[in-house]
């Protein structure tokens, strides 16, 4: 779900950071007020940022020798809510587009609405949604519709910045949703395992923390 | 399997490794670049980035990255373990 730096059009590059910039902003100041109310959140936070870290560099293979990558959010979204987990996400998306060459400082707003605030509100959507069915059904959901939505994010602003000749956007977002889309099923449901694993292993053990 | 080191060298292991298998297969974020070409040919990207590893360097950047995100998600594990 990185668009390469350079490949949104400039118009298209600020208006997506432009969108996104106010979420963020909101971000940090829940964060802020988060870790000053209790410090001993400040692991589950490393946690929370770790994981998106990790998983959004981690290439896995799919079906039809395709790769791909996983995003990570439904963790932190989980553990800190959509508005906390768009800063930890825009912090990994800058640190890769400064120091691996992935996405781009250009396609950073872009990046960040998809992976850092779509994503994110999905997953918390899902998981307020099915809370009912308990924990672990919630947060693979969640996880699930996290990644496959920041995916059709990026296919939905590539094709609003390269409508097709012939059919326009709707020819254009199928298209790019052909090259996301049966790709990022199997890593979805991955992702989904491997948040519900992480997310059990984080719950404190003690007797404290279950009072 | 106590101490938060280990907690951190196995997530660093672990993340590691699956990130430095060598799986082949083209990813959907060059895909989808070559999708714009496609799209329109004539687009050039405006802003090259910031800094250009080599192949080899990328990958290993890569295997870094998820080292190092598996390394600290272990030991935040092995902390609330504690806890």
């Amino acid at each position: 779900m990185h668009i390469a730096e350079g490949f949104l059009p400039f118009a298209h590059a600020a208006a997506w950071t432009a969108a996104a910039v106010p979420a963020i902003a909101d971000g940090l100041r829940q964060l802020n007020r988060r870790v000053a109310e209790d410090r001993s959140q400040r692991y589950l936070l490393a946690a929370a940022a770790a994981f998106t870290f990790a998983l959004s560099a981690l290439k896995l293979p799919s079906v039809a020798g395709s790769s791909s990558h996983p995003t990570g959010v439904a963790l932190g979204t989980i553990l800190f809510g959509p508005r906390i987990m768009s800063v930890i996400g825009t912090l990994v998306l800058l640190f890769q587009a400064l120091l691996l060459a992935h996405g781009g400082l250009t396609t950073l707003g872009a990046n960040a609405f998809s992976m850092a605030i779509a994503g994110p509100w999905m997953a918390w959507a899902v998981y307020k949604l099915l809370a009912r069915f308990g924990t672990a059904p919630s947060t693979f959901v969640a996880a699930f519709a996290a990644d496959l939505f920041t995916y059709t994010m990026t296919a939905t602003q590539l094709a609003l910045a390269f409508p097709a000749a012939d059919g326009g956007f709707a020819a254009s977002v199928s298209r790019f949703l052909g090259v996301f889309g049966v790709t990022q099923l199997p890593l979805a449901i991955f992702e989904g395992l491997l948040t519900v694993f992480v997310l059990r292993s984080l719950q404190p053990q003690t007797k404290e923390a279950l009072a | 399997m106590k101490s938060p080191l280990s907690w951190a060298l196995l997530g660093a292991l672990l993340f590691g490794s699956i990130a430095a298998y060598p799986w082949g297969g083209e990813g959907t974020d060059d895909r989808a670049i070559g999708m714009v070409a496609q799209l329109r040919p004539d687009y050039a990207p405006w802003r090259a980035p910031v800094f250009e590893p080599s192949e080899q360097v990328e990958k290993w950047l890569f295997v870094f990255q998820a080292a190092v995100g598996g390394a600290v998600v272990g030991w935040a594990i092995a902390q609330r373990r504690r806890a």
